[in-house]
């Protein structure tokens, strides 16, 4: 089970109905090729530029916490909740999921 | 507008537009720059704030990020899994394929679950788009579509589908909502109604917390929020510089944020109302394919071709965890979190799917069994099964049995069969 390439970019006039069938090629490859990108380069752009830096003072000023802290409380909302994360637990043997009641019953 | 004659002595690309022309050395401020006649025109008409130039405002943005950077690592003062250590490793997961679901012709590109949590939709390159019930098995609808790339699917809270139909070559990039109802006899193809156009493919869709709003991603860089019934454009999105791949909206009843991720290999944080983009993560190498909220919405996952998963934190904002590993080479196409946001489940182009403990950063398990790339990974709105489309044209479904009522549940089969084994020694010997 290898899997082959994953991603090749093919250039416009190779496009036939073909490719839509094609194994590899995901929109993002045929529809807008990276390589074809005029204005990807649009930071000399004098007012692009100005719209970056006033982007970047909005950002900077975002009011933000200790990492340890939003770890401890990201922790705690896993631990408050993992009795009810039935694929952590698991649902009893046999029994169909979809119909199970969602009281806490899972011991 | 044409050009001045002038005496070029350089033809190059322009310093303001990027376009190769022939170029104008003007000094503005007593720095040299290169412009061609149009920008220089443009320039003139748009009057510069007093010392701004091209040049300081490059240096004030490479300062600015400087800036927050150490702004962002004042606050890093301990790792997630540095934090997570006290806490018990997980038992061995059981997670298994328990059902697959055969019946599309073609790659399947997305899937979807319905709010009652049993039922799921799903849109394949073949052109259809089926409506399973997940543990019969049973095909409640077919939609036969007139294009081949449908691409996304979701369902809506009170019942009605959404689709992406982008057509052959990105002509038909619009987005359609169709009313499902239980009749099998409606041709629901003829009921669906276009809502969202793009000038560019479209990546994305989701329902908002109503039937009422639709949030669109696209190639050409730019979300947009539509009125499903008037078609209406409410609000856009601009800020990306390529393709946008995906978006997530934030769970609580309440919050007006989502969270977008594409080929520029950012994700931003946007306010739905103001359109601003509040926060931006610049930290993987490749594109950004999938991002998906921690279920209580204070962090998000992205999903990348770098083949890594990466675990941002909001309040902190930083990235805060990257789940990878060097086996893993190939890039991660979809992402999601279990109901109590412990597991990741990725999905990747090497034909599995990585379960990440998503505190300890280390992989839980892997699930094995699509024949092709997985294209997406879903878990059930109340967090029982996980579902799982991939381009081998089959779903999976895979839920977890618990360990513990294995043994009672063997213990009776036994007992049956002593039951049975006895019965048959004494007839026998009679």
């Amino acid at each position: 089970l290898t899997p082959l390439f994953n991603v090749v970019l093919i250039p416009i006039h190779k496009i036939t109905k073909e490719t839509s069938f094609s194994p590899f090629f995901l929109p993002k490859d045929i529809f807008s090729p990276k390589t074809i990108t005029n204005n990807m380069t649009s930071n000399s752009n004098l007012s692009n530029m100005r719209r970056l830096v006033e982007q970047l003072k909005l950002e900077a000023s975002v009011e933000r916490i200790k990492v340890s802290q939003a770890a401890a409380e990201l922790q705690q909302y896993c631990l408050q909740n993992a009795g009810k994360d039935a694929l952590l637990v698991g649902v009893p043997t046999g029994s169909n999921p979809f119909r199970e009641p969602r009281s806490c019953a899972i011991v | 507008m044409c050009d001045q004659t002038f005496m070029a002595a350089t033809f190059g690309p322009c310093d303001s537009c990027s376009k190769p022309s022939p170029l104008m050395n003007i000094y503005i401020k007593n720095e040299a720059t290169n412009y061609c006649s149009l920008c220089v025109e443009m320039m003139a008409c748009q009057g510069l704030q007093k010392g701004e130039t091209l040049e300081s405002l490059k240096r004030e943005s490479e300062t600015l990020k400087k800036k927050l950077e150490e702004e962002r690592n004042k606050l890093n003062d301990v790792e997630l899994h540095q934090v997570a250590e006290k806490v018990e490793v997980l038992s061995a997961l059981s997670i298994k394929t328990r059902r697959v679901l055969k019946g599309h012709g073609n790659k399947v590109l997305c899937m979807d679950w319905c709010k009652d949590k049993r039922r799921m939709v799903s849109s394949s390159q073949d052109g259809k788009v089926i409506v399973w019930d997940a543990f019969t098995l049973n095909k409640e609808h077919g939609v036969p579509l007139p294009c081949t790339w449908v691409l996304a699917c979701a369902y809506a809270p009170l019942r009605s589908l959404c689709l992406i139909m982008n057509g052959y070559l990105g002509l038909d990039n619009k987005c359609s909502v169709i009313p499902l109802s239980l009749d099998k006899n409606e041709n629901l193809a003829a009921k669906k109604k276009s809502v969202a156009m793009h000038t560019n493919y479209v990546s994305g869709c989701s329902f908002t917390n109503s039937d009422m709003q639709l949030l669109t991603s696209s190639g050409d860089g730019t979300c947009a929020l539509w009125d499903v019934e008037s078609g209406q454009l409410l609000q856009s999105f601009h800020g990306h510089t390529a393709d946008v791949l995906s978006l997530d909206l934030a769970p609580s009843e309440t919050g007006n944020t989502f969270v977008s991720g594409g080929c520029d290999m950012k994700a931003n944080v946007w306010d739905m109302r103001s359109g601003q983009n509040i926060q931006s993560f610049e930290s993987h190498e490749s594109d950004i394919n999938c991002v998906k909220y921690y279920p209580s919405g204070d962090a998000f996952a992205s999903a990348s071709d770098d083949a890594t998963c990466r675990f941002y934190d909001l309040r902190a904002d930083r990235e805060v965890a990257v789940y990878q590993k060097d086996s893993i080479i190939f890039g991660a196409s979809t992402c999601d979190f279990s109901l109590s946001g412990r597991l990741l489940f990725a999905g990747y182009n090497d034909y599995t799917i990585n379960v990440w403990d998503v505190l300890k950063g280390t992989r839980a398990t892997i699930l094995f069994g699509h024949e092709n790339r997985v294209s997406r990974v879903r878990v059930s709105p109340d967090g029982t099964a996980l579902g799982s489309a991939s381009w081998d044209s089959t779903l999976r479904v895979s839920w977890s049995f618990s360990t513990g009522s294995n043994y009672i549940f063997r213990f009776i089969k036994l007992l049956f069969w002593v039951n049975s084994r006895l019965v048959l020694e004494f007839t026998v010997a009679f």
